[in-house]
């Protein structure tokens, strides 16, 4: 990584807000008419149950309790509604757009790639499904992205208060996933290795090590036992906190789902072979003044939301990583280096384990996914001007295909006759 | 340099504050009462009939994040979905619920007791003495539970990373820190009073419960007596639950 960034035009500004704008609108779009989803509701129950015994449970009690935080003081603010059990999902999945921009524009060396990266995680399926739901996986994308953008703007602007900003946003990110640990961790290591490869005085070479253990590993540390105050409130010590690790890491080593019964398979190796999908499917009993007047039918009191994996980016990822690697080698690009780093690290682990991985885990790689794409479709071609024509394609493309796959993310896809039949079709003997 | 280690000392600062306060944060907020000998004042030592009502002994005398001493003839495996409030479909404004409460007051019973007061936060750590062949089934379970881990003479199964204990009486109890006492009728069939004497001889007490625990089937006149003789080592004399016991 290098200090600065190029000035920002007043076009891409312009493209970014579409962008953006875009973006709310799919992840907003009759949010408040989405019947809330028993997952939705576990993490509202566990948060208030969380703030009153500081059992972390009764829900997904094995990852770490951010999200019962954030989720209780919205639930104080909001109330009970769509906007206290969702709203703050909805805000950063939003705000993950232009932090993708920022990090992409640094990390590609490209406002156009930068945007195209916004534009695909803008439009992916499993993130709008996820900034619509009560449950923390958009937190996986969106407290990495903050960080990263931090440590670009530290580097930049050789600011220790974005250093300690960083430090905050991998603290809250490791709070919310342990899976965050490999995004920290990589960026440790490379600002690390550049601090250590710098000619500058050991003297210096050392402050730079001292600052960045302080600000990166022993802060967001700091930030990740905070939060596991209410915990001990119920009269534990510091070393029962160490055997509550150890068992959330045993459960979370081991996990095999919190209903008894597994449906389908779900194995992280096949992301980016054939397009996989999340689904959440939950009844909604009829209203008390239509009870009694007919049987509950499929369109009216099933729900459905369909994440399909976008085929035309999440496909493209094992070549488009392949095509990074030899560009990165080719180049000496720091910043490529990075982003293999902290995609591959991120993945690999998913990819071997033997028990279930669900797809929503696949949002700790989403980012990376969408940079690795926009470089590797865009990267090759020749001129700014065919490159450019190139973006509008693939990404109109992209989109058009994400239009699709949208009112099955949403719940609706009953209401489009194609997709009503697929439903059917694909869902004939689940349901 | 100067820099670099200050800001790394306040963070090494701040995250030593934050453990050490952490740490007696979590100590401060145990309740207990006046603590003893097993066998002598100010212990608080009762006869009950039932673990329902040892749990509201704990619930109304404010015991929070307790180790509980528990002499019983057997673990009684609970299914905590079963107990747990079940979630059914909610629109907005969502119904939202004291999950503890609900849970104490739709399925207190004798077998949840344990789970339900360790959810609540009354106890924070059980061990369990049971008899060699129930103790042998946990020592069993563990080794198959991805909770579980085996040591010499003791097992411990987590449940949401609550430990509770697996022993027999020829371990010796920890004498430290106080703990809450119930010993269940059941315990008596492998183990006479005197016994359970020496064993329970060098542990700190608020409080010690003796379960007469007349609905279990596995409880019969000899246990009954035997748990009389214990009420009487302990100094119990005057309970009229005792008296019918005896």
């Amino acid at each position: 990584m290098t200090a600065g960034s190029p000035p920002v035009s007043r076009s891409v500004y312009q493209v970014l807000a579409l962008v953006i704008l875009f973006g709310a609108v799919l992840r907003l779009w009759g949010l408040a008419g989405q019947p809330p989803s028993i997952d939705d509701y576990s993490v509202a129950v566990t948060a208030g149950n969380y703030l009153e015994t500081g059992q972390l449970g009764p829900t997904m009690w094995n990852h770490p309790a951010l999200r019962s935080l954030i989720a209780q003081g919205s639930i104080t603010l909001f109330g009970r509604g769509v906007v206290a059990v969702k709203g703050f999902n909805a805000l950063i999945g939003i705000l993950s757009l232009p932090l993708a921009w920022a990090v992409g524009r640094r990390l590609l060396r490209s406002d156009l790639l930068g945007l195209a990266a916004a534009l695909l995680l803008a439009v992916d399926t499993l993130h709008i499904d996820f900034s619509r739901q009560a449950i923390n996986d958009g937190y996986l994308t969106f407290f990495p992205l903050l960080a990263i953008w931090c440590v670009f703007r530290f580097h930049e602007k050789e600011s220790l208060g974005w250093l300690v900003a960083a430090g905050f946003a991998f603290g809250f990110g490791l709070a919310s996933k342990w899976s965050v640990v490999v995004p920290l961790a990589v960026t440790v290591g490379g600002l690390g290795w550049l601090a250590v490869q710098s000619a500058a005085p050991l003297t210096v070479r050392l402050s730079r090590l001292l600052t960045l253990a302080g600000v990166l590993v022993i802060l967001p540390l700091t930030i990740y036992v905070t939060t596991f105050v209410p915990w001990f409130q119920r009269g534990y010590g510091i070393e029962e906190w160490l055997l509550l690790q150890k068992s959330m890491y045993r459960e979370t080593k081991l996990h095999t789902g919190y209903k008894e019964t597994i449906q389908g398979q779900h194995v992280a190796w096949e992301w980016f072979i054939r397009p996989v999908n999340f689904r959440d499917i939950y009844f909604v009993p009829p209203l008390e003044s239509v009870r009694g007047q007919g049987e509950p039918s499929l369109e009216q009191n099933v729900v459905i939301l369909l994440a399909i994996a976008n085929p035309l980016v999440w496909l493209l990822t094992i070549p488009a990583t392949l095509y990074t690697g030899v560009q990165a080698w080719r180049r000496r690009d720091r910043r490529l280096w990075y982003l293999l780093g902290c995609f591959i690290l991120s993945y690999l682990p998913l990819a071997v384990t033997s028990r279930p991985i669900w797809f929503n885990t696949g949002l700790a790689v989403a980012p990376f996914v969408m940079f690795l794409v926009a470089y590797a479709v865009l990267d090759p071609w020749p001129n700014s001007r065919l490159r450019q024509r190139a973006a509008v394609v693939y990404l109109g493309v992209v989109t058009v295909v994400a239009l699709v796959l949208y009112p099955l993310v949403i719940g609706k896809g009953f209401s489009v006759p194609v997709l009503d039949g697929f439903l059917r079709t694909l869902y004939r003997n689940g349901l | 340099m100067t820099r670099a280690l200050l800001v790394f000392g306040c963070c090494c600062l701040a995250a030593l504050l934050v453990v050490v306060g952490l740490d007696r944060y979590g100590r401060s907020c145990r309740r207990s009462g006046a603590v003893g000998g097993v066998s002598q004042p100010p212990t608080k030592r009762l006869v009950v009939e039932t673990p329902i009502e040892a749990y509201h002994v704990w619930k109304s005398s404010g015991y929070h994040g307790r180790k509980l001493l528990y002499l019983s003839g057997g673990w009684q495996q609970i299914t905590p979905s079963d107990i747990l409030p079940k979630l059914d479909y909610s629109p907005y404004p969502l119904r939202l619920f004291s999950v503890v409460d609900t849970m104490e007051r739709d399925n207190l019973s004798d077998a949840s007791v344990l789970f339900i007061a360790s959810y609540r936060g009354i106890l924070r750590e059980i061990r369990a003495v049971l008899p060699a062949a129930a103790y042998l089934e946990r020592e069993q379970k563990a080794r198959s539970s991805k909770t579980g881990s085996v040591g010499t003479g003791e097992v411990m199964i987590t449940y949401q990373g609550q430990a509770r204990y697996f022993t027999t009486i020829q371990v010796s109890p920890d004498g430290g820190e106080p703990h809450l006492v119930l010993v269940t009728a059941d315990f008596m069939t492998a183990h006479s009073a005197e016994e359970v004497m020496r064993y329970l001889a060098g542990v700190r007490s608020d409080c010690v419960l003796l379960c007469v625990d007349r609905t279990n089937p596995a409880v019969g006149d000899f246990e009954q007596k035997r748990l009389a003789t214990l009420a009487r080592l302990l100094g119990i004399t005057n309970s009229a639950v005792l008296r019918r016991a005896s």
